[in-house]
């Protein structure tokens, strides 16, 4: 049986594990950018289009219930369609393993489990500018992860997002808060105006 | 003999939920205890999945060697299929997992270790004003240049992959994703855009001279050989620990192992003694002994888990968490994993001795292993993988044309051993497959192997026993202790990590 062989002018194969028998790869998804963000929507503006992409990052670990807020509304947004330059990417538990994903992006959306920020079950917008650069309290390692991706960017990336964004879910997360999750971030990349934004304080 | 008082520090910049407990006489520590405080149980969650789902899963056990897990995880099912992977699949493989190793090296190495240099237990240190400078979380010039250069080698698993996080490129056979030309070129630069960061900075010399230092005391020379070399990571390293007295802490059994990593595809210019980049082996007494995963055993009765006596193989292994409190002497949610029946510490400074490098099997040989040779050996490993991964880039990009994958066919019943090195050490995965299902799975990671509870015998896990003697000159900020575990680089895996509010992120007893 032949082996899978190409030719580096032409991409064969894309993202996914899924094959067949005869070593054929199904390309279902379009093409990755440098990290390989899916692109869901009609545009690429990442790869050449005129405006710099927005990204939602959905981080949290689908596996651990308290922790998979995240996981939940990327599930949701990346089976709908979104606007074009939209990338929504399940961000896992990457950590400053995502700097890259700030780069050259024109707004970013996080979307992340809290504790402790505001009442159970609730979402709420965040926006970061506040924790930006901010290095009291935070350090690198497990605990530690978003505060010091924020804290990171300033010095990390030459230029920073116009705007960077956190949608909150505090636990418990039910049906519903993943709803409004998914609707707040729709509204986000629609460009709907919401008012009701608090700053991020650690 | 004075007062004997316990401490228990929970351990912050561990990746995932650690605690130790040490016993303090006479101001050193006469007893140690590690333990993991969570449970995941990922192997009893891959039960009854299907064949490839491990694939998936089990990247997700952690958020830093996540491609390492996916290649123990193909690895395993490799075995158990008999696939032949083709030479241009094994280079795609072997350059992510090289990229994964370097940047998490040089990110321990700086952010979690020498942080600690920039701590208040080392005021009076007459360097300690230029730690300050260098290694202040997101402020110091050290800390904020890793950041803009590990962030770039990245991207290599990211086009390899074809995304990041969450690559599941590598399959049983191959892989299924290949960046075009540009993308390969593009991943060259970054590897020597980062190669050249890495001699200025990091070594303050080109590789091909560090390679020249081969002992104790050529490491000495080279040290007071020019500012440059002085003034590096390695250079200022070294003389602050040695000057903060460092030297000789953390020593341990000093039984060593590696299970190998990164093969060497057919037809390859880079060599080696081995069929792998880095060797297997095992290490007692000064004495190696070739490597049989046959001699991989668990236990669990230092362990929150039930089900059996002694010491079983991961082919024969039980993950059934039993939550008994301290009763029976159980107090952790990490097994014993033992070679041969005995604890073994497995990173790079096992790396290097399965390898007979001369510089590390030297400074072992005069007093055995330390903290500060562990750390050292992290810092420079890089320099040894970094000939290969450009090598093997170049392979790739002079190919016509590059062969990917070979169907192994249907996996549905069997077993096999994904074994390879973490930049941790030692990662295993062991699949037992019947009727397309998985049957069975066991995941040993490297911090199972280091941070491990007493086994059957009694006998103390690595860090356990290298924390004997260390010195705690304030209780309230037993910095030695956390010199010692560092040097192994813990990582009790991630999971639960949320924003918190308020002031506590993390249970920085360790003061930072």
């Amino acid at each position: 049986m032949a082996g899978l062989r190409c030719r580096f002018e032409s991409r064969l194969v894309d993202r996914g594990w899924a094959t067949n028998d005869s070593g054929a790869v199904p390309l279902r998804d379009p093409p990755p950018d440098a990290l390989g963000a899916r692109v869901v929507g009609a545009g690429n503006a990442f790869a050449g289009g005129p405006s710099a992409p927005t990204r939602i990052l959905c981080l949290g670990n689908s596996l651990i219930p308290e922790d998979r807020a995240g996981w939940l509304v990327y599930d949701r947004l990346a089976r709908g369609v979104l606007p074009s330059g939209v990338q929504v990417i399940d961000a896992g538990l990457a950590g400053l393993g995502l700097l890259g994903h700030f780069e050259e992006a024109g707004r970013v959306i996080l979307v992340d489990a809290t504790s402790g920020l505001s009442d159970p079950g609730q979402v709420t917008l965040y926006d970061c500018t506040v924790a930006l650069g901010r290095a009291e309290g935070v350090h690198y390692g497990h605990d530690g992860g978003l505060p010091y991706l924020l804290g990171a960017l300033p010095a990390v990336l030459e230029r920073l997002p116009a705007e960077i964004l956190l949608v909150g879910l505090e636990p418990p997360v039910g049906e519903a808060a993943v709803e409004k999750a998914v609707s707040l971030c729709l509204a986000l990349v629609k460009g709907e105006k919401i008012h009701a934004c608090q700053p991020l304080c650690w | 003999m004075g007062e004997r008082r316990i401490l228990d520090i929970p351990l912050n910049r561990a990746e995932g939920d650690l605690e130790i407990r040490v016993e303090v006489a006479d101001g050193v520590v006469v007893d140690a205890w590690s333990a993991g405080t969570m449970y995941r149980g990922i192997e009893n969650l891959l039960i009854d999945r299907g064949a490839l789902d491990g694939l998936v899963i089990t990247p997700r056990v952690c958020g830093i060697c996540s491609t390492t897990h996916l290649t123990a995880a193909v690895r395993a099912l490799d075995d158990a299929s008999g696939a032949k992977i083709p030479g241009d699949a094994v280079r795609l493989r072997n350059v992510a997992l090289m990229a994964e190793h370097i940047q998490s090296d040089i990110r321990q190495a700086v952010l979690m270790y020498m942080v600690d240099f920039a701590v208040s237990a080392y005021r009076a240190h007459p360097m300690f004003d230029e730690a300050v400078a260098r290694y202040t979380p997101l402020r110091g010039s050290s800390c904020i240049e890793t950041l803009q250069q590990t962030k770039k080698l990245l991207d290599i698993i990211g086009l390899i992959g074809g995304q990041w996080p969450h690559s599941s490129y590598m399959v049983p056979g191959g892989v299924v994703h290949a960046p075009d030309r540009i993308g390969l070129m593009r991943c060259r630069q970054i590897v020597r855009d980062f190669r050249s960061w890495y001699e200025q900075k990091v070594l303050g010399c080109s590789v091909e001279r560090w390679r020249e230092v081969g002992t104790a005391a050529g490491l000495d020379a080279w040290l007071e050989e020019n500012p440059s070399q002085r003034d590096s990571e390695v250079g200022f390293f070294l003389r602050f620990a040695r000057q903060a007295g460092l030297t000789g802490l953390g020593r341990g059994h000093g039984n060593f192992l590696s299970f190998g990593a990164l093969d060497l595809p057919a037809d390859t210019r880079v060599k080696a003694p081995s069929a792998t980049l880095i060797a297997a082996g095992f290490i007692q007494n000064g004495a190696l002994a070739p490597f049989d995963q046959g001699e991989v055993t668990e236990h669990i009765a230092s362990s929150w888990f039930e089900g059996y006596e002694g010491g079983l193989h991961p082919f024969e292994g039980l993950t059934r968490p039993y939550a008994s409190g301290p009763d029976g002497g159980r107090y952790s949610w990490a097994k014993a994993p033992r070679y041969r029946g005995l604890p073994a510490e497995t990173g790079p400074l096992a790396e290097f001795l399965m390898a007979g490098n001369p510089l590390f099997s030297d400074l072992v040989g005069r007093g055995g292993p330390d903290a500060v040779i562990r750390e050292l050996a992290r810092l420079v490993r890089p320099a040894s993988l970094m000939d290969a991964l450009d090598t093997w880039l170049e392979e790739l990009l002079q190919a016509e044309t590059v062969e990917l994958y070979n169907p192994p066919g249907e996996i549905t019943d069997g077993r096999g051993a994904g074994l390879t090195q973490a930049a941790r050490g030692a990662l295993g995965h062991w699949i037992t497959l019947s009727g397309g299902r998985i049957e069975r799975y066991q995941i040993i990671t490297p911090t199972a192997w280091n941070a491990s509870p007493r086994d059957s015998a009694g006998i103390r896990g690595p860090w356990e026993e290298a924390l004997l003697g260390t010195p705690i000159a304030d209780p309230d900020n037993p910095v030695a202790v956390g010199h010692v575990i560092r040097s192994f680089d813990p990582c009790l895996v991630c999971s639960v990590h949320a924003v918190r509010g308020g002031q506590s992120l993390g249970r920085a007893t360790l003061q930072v």
